[in-house]
C-alpha cells in the first residue's frame, strides 16, 4: 500500500460516522429518485409487467407520436398552458403587490394580524380548499359569492359557477391566489427588510414621494428575488397545479380541466397504460426543464443572476 | 414632516385593501365553522353567516361515531408522528455529514441531491417502483417514499454550516466522535431548524391525500384527507339526488344532514393544524427566511 492510499483510507476511517450518516440517504435517493429515471425507459418500450423494464421489447417513439396524434392532445396542451399563463400573469404578481402594500403599513400590530390571516390557507390541503370554495360558489341558498353579487345588484340570478366550464380556469386562478398569496409574500417581505433604510431617508431629502420610492428603491431591492421565483415559475408551466386541478374538477368542466398530469394519472394509474403515461410524463418533464433552462439563460443574457 | 393629501389617501386605501383581503380569507373558514355548529336541517334554509342559528354539536358526534373517520384519524396520526420523526432524524444526519467541507465525496452527493429538484422520473415509474418494492397497500407507503427531500436537506445543511465550529472542534480534541458531537452539541444548538422542518414535514403528512388515493386500496389504510375528498364528492352527488336530506336517519340523529356532516368533517380535519397554527407560522416564516438567504 503506498502513502496516498494509506492516507485516503485513514481519512475515510476517521470520518466513518459522517459517512454512516450520509449512507442511508444516498441509498434512498438512488432507489426513490434515480431508479425511476431508469424506469423512464418504458416510455420507449412496450412495457410488459411480467418482463419488467429491462426485458420489455423496444417501441421507439411510438407512444410519443400516439400522444401527439391523440384527439385529446390539443385540448390538454391548451388547458395546461393557459392555466399556467393565467397563473403567471395574475397569480405571480399578486404576492409582490401584497408585500409592497404590507411594507407601507406603519402599524406593526395591524401588519402582523394581516400576515397571520393571509397565510392560513397555505397550511390546509387542496382538498379542504376545494371544500371551502365549493361552499363559496355554490348555487344553493347561502353561497357567499352569489349572495354578495345579488345583494349588490350585479346579478339577478345566482350563477352556477362550478358547473359552467367557462369559469373553471378563473376559479383555479382565483383559488390559487387565495391559498398562496400570504405565503408567497413572506419571501418578498424578507427581501424588503434587507433594503438599507438610508436609501429611503436620502430619497426623502431629494423630495421623492412614495411612488418614486417604490419604483426607484423598493422594486430594485427585490428584483433578484422576483427573477429567481420567475425562473422557477416558468419551469412549472407544464404542471399547472395537479393537486389543485385534480381535486377541484368535476364532470361538468372536464373539457377545460384536463391537463397533462391528470391525463397521466388517468391513463397510467386508472387504465394501466403504463408506457403512454410514462411517455407523456417524460414529455412534460423535458419541456419543463427546457423552459427553466431557457428562462435562466435569457435572464443571464440580460445581465441578471440566474439560479444555475 | 407633513404628509401630503395623496399620501393620506393612499394610507387609507391601503388599509382598506388589506382589511378586505383578510376578511375574504378568514370569513370562508369562519362560515364553515358556523355551519358545522348549526343544525343541518335548519342550515338548509340558508342565511347562516356569522353565527349559528340553532346551535348543536350533533354534527361532530355523528362523525366521531363513524368508525371509518376514527380509523382515518389513526392512520393519519400514525403516519404523521412516525413519518416526521424518522424523516427529520435521517435528514438531519445526512445534512450534518454534508455540512462538513472536509468530507471526501461530499460534492458528488450534493449534486446527486440537487439534481432531483429539477428532474424526476414522474408518476408512473415511481408507482411501478413502489409496486416492485411491495409498498403498495402498505402503511409504509406513507412513510418510506417521502423520507428525504432535497429542499429540507438544504435548509438543514445551511443551518449546520452556520453553527460556530469552535464548540465541535474542542469536543473532538477531547476525543468525542462525530456521533457524540452530533447528539450532544449539534442537536441541542439546532432546535429552531428541527422545529421548522418537523412542522414542514408534519403538515405535509397531515395534508397528503394523494398517496392514500393512488397507492392504497385497503379501506383500513385510508388517511383523513383521502376520506374527506370522498366525503365531499359523495355528498355532492347525494345532494343533487336527495336535495340535501341525508341518509343518516338510521343513525338516529334527525337534525343532521350530509351537508352539515361534511362541514363538520372539514373542520375536524383542519383542527389540529389550526391548534398548531401559532407555532406553525412562527417557525415556517423562519424556515422561509433561512431558505431565501441561500436557496
Amino acid at each position: 500500500m503506498n502513502k496516498a492510499q494509506f492516507a485516503f483510507r485513514r481519512d475515510i476511517w476517521n470520518n466513518r460516522y459522517l459517512y454512516a450518516f450520509i449512507l442511508p440517504g444516498v441509498v434512498w435517493f438512488l432507489v426513490f429518485c434515480y431508479q425511476p429515471l431508469y424506469g423512464l425507459l418504458i416510455a420507449f418500450k412496450d412495457y410488459d409487467i411480467v418482463a419488467g423494464v429491462t426485458n420489455s421489447p423496444w417501441a421507439g417513439f411510438k407512444y410519443f407520436t400516439d400522444f401527439f396524434n391523440d384527439y385529446n392532445f390539443k385540448p390538454i396542451m391548451i388547458n395546461t398552458i393557459m392555466i399556467s399563463l393565467l397563473k403567471l400573469a395574475i397569480g405571480f404578481p399578486a404576492p409582490i403587490v401584497l408585500a409592497l402594500l404590507l411594507n407601507e403599513v406603519r402599524k406593526k400590530m395591524f401588519k402582523r394580524i394581516v400576515q397571520t390571516i393571509s397565510y392560513l390557507p397555505f397550511f390546509v390541503s387542496w382538498v379542504v380548499v376545494s371544500g371551502i370554495w365549493y361552499e363559496l360558489l355554490t348555487i344553493d341558498q347561502g353561497g357567499i359569492v352569489n349572495t354578495a353579487l345579488m345583494s349588490l345588484g350585479l346579478i339577478r340570478e345566482p350563477i352556477f359557477w362550478l358547473g359552467n366550464e367557462d369559469y373553471f380556469w378563473w376559479i383555479v386562478v382565483a383559488s390559487d391566489i387565495w391559498k398562496g398569496i400570504g405565503w408567497g409574500a413572506i419571501i418578498y417581505l424578507a427581501a424588503l427588510s434587507g433594503i438599507d433604510e438610508e436609501l429611503y431617508e436620502a430619497s426623502v431629502m431629494d423630495g421623492a414621494g412614495r411612488m418614486r420610492q417604490t419604483w426607484h428603491i423598493t422594486l430594485p431591492g427585490i428584483r433578484s428575488t422576483i427573477i429567481i421565483l420567475f425562473i422557477l415559475a416558468t419551469g412549472n408551466i407544464m404542471n399547472a397545479g395537479f393537486d389543485q386541478i385534480y381535486v377541484m374538477q368535476n364532470p361538468m368542466v372536464l373539457d377545460r380541466a384536463q391537463i397533462i398530469d391528470t391525463y397521466v394519472m388517468t391513463a397510467g394509474i386508472f387504465q394501466a397504460n403504463y408506457s403512454i403515461a410514462t411517455a407523456v410524463g417524460l414529455f412534460k418533464s423535458v419541456i419543463g426543464l427546457a423552459l427553466l433552462l431557457l428562462t435562466n439563460a435569457l435572464v443571464k443574457l440580460l445581465g441578471e443572476e440566474g439560479i444555475l | 414632516m407633513r404628509k401630503s393629501k395623496a399620501e393620506k389617501l393612499f394610507t387609507i386605501v391601503n388599509y382598506a385593501i388589506l382589511i378586505v383581503l383578510s376578511f375574504s380569507i378568514l370569513f370562508p373558514f369562519w362560515r364553515i365553522v358556523m355551519l358545522s355548529l348549526n343544525e343541518g336541517i335548519d342550515s338548509m334554509r340558508g342565511g347562516i353567516y356569522f353565527w349559528p342559528r340553532v346551535f348543536t354539536l350533533d354534527n361532530y358526534s355523528v362523525i366521531f361515531a363513524r368508525s371509518e373517520i376514527m380509523n382515518a384519524y389513526k392512520v393519519t396520526i400514525f403516519r404523521t408522528v412516525v413519518g416526521t420523526i424518522l424523516s427529520v432524524f435521517l435528514m438531519s444526519l445526512m445534512a450534518y455529514g454534508l455540512s462538513k467541507r472536509h468530507l471526501r465525496g461530499r460534492q458528488l452527493v450534493n449534486v446527486l441531491v440537487l439534481f432531483t429538484m429539477f428532474f424526476s422520473g414522474g408518476l408512473i415509474p415511481f408507482y411501478l417502483l413502489l409496486k416492485d418494492l411491495h409498498l403498495l397497500n402498505s402503511v409504509w407507503v406513507y412513510i418510506v417514499p417521502s423520507l428525504y427531500s432535497a429542499w429540507n436537506l438544504i435548509l438543514f445543511r445551511t443551518f449546520f454550516q452556520q453553527l460556530p465550529a469552535a464548540l465541535e472542534e474542542s469536543a473532538k480534541i477531547d476525543g468525542a466522535s462525530d456521533l457524540i458531537v452530533y447528539f450532544r452539541i449539534v442537536v441541542p444548538l439546532s432546535m429552531p431548524i428541527f422545529a421548522t422542518i418537523s412542522l414542514f414535514v408534519a403538515v405535509g403528512h397531515w395534508n397528503d391525500w394523494f398517496s392514500g388515493t393512488v397507492y392504497v386500496r385497503d379501506p383500513n389504510l385510508v388517511p383523513l384527507q383521502t376520506l374527506l375528498m370522498s366525503i365531499i364528492r359523495e355528498n355532492d352527488s347525494t345532494k343533487m339526488i336527495a336535495g340535501g336530506v341525508a341518509d343518516l336517519s338510521s343513525e338516529g340523529v334527525r337534525t343532521v344532514t350530509s351537508y352539515s356532516v361534511k362541514m363538520a368533517t372539514l373542520i375536524a380535519t383542519i383542527l389540529p393544524v389550526i391548534m398548531l397554527y401559532p407555532f406553525l407560522q412562527k417557525y415556517f416564516v423562519k424556515g422561509v427566511m433561512v431558505g431565501s438567504i441561500k436557496g
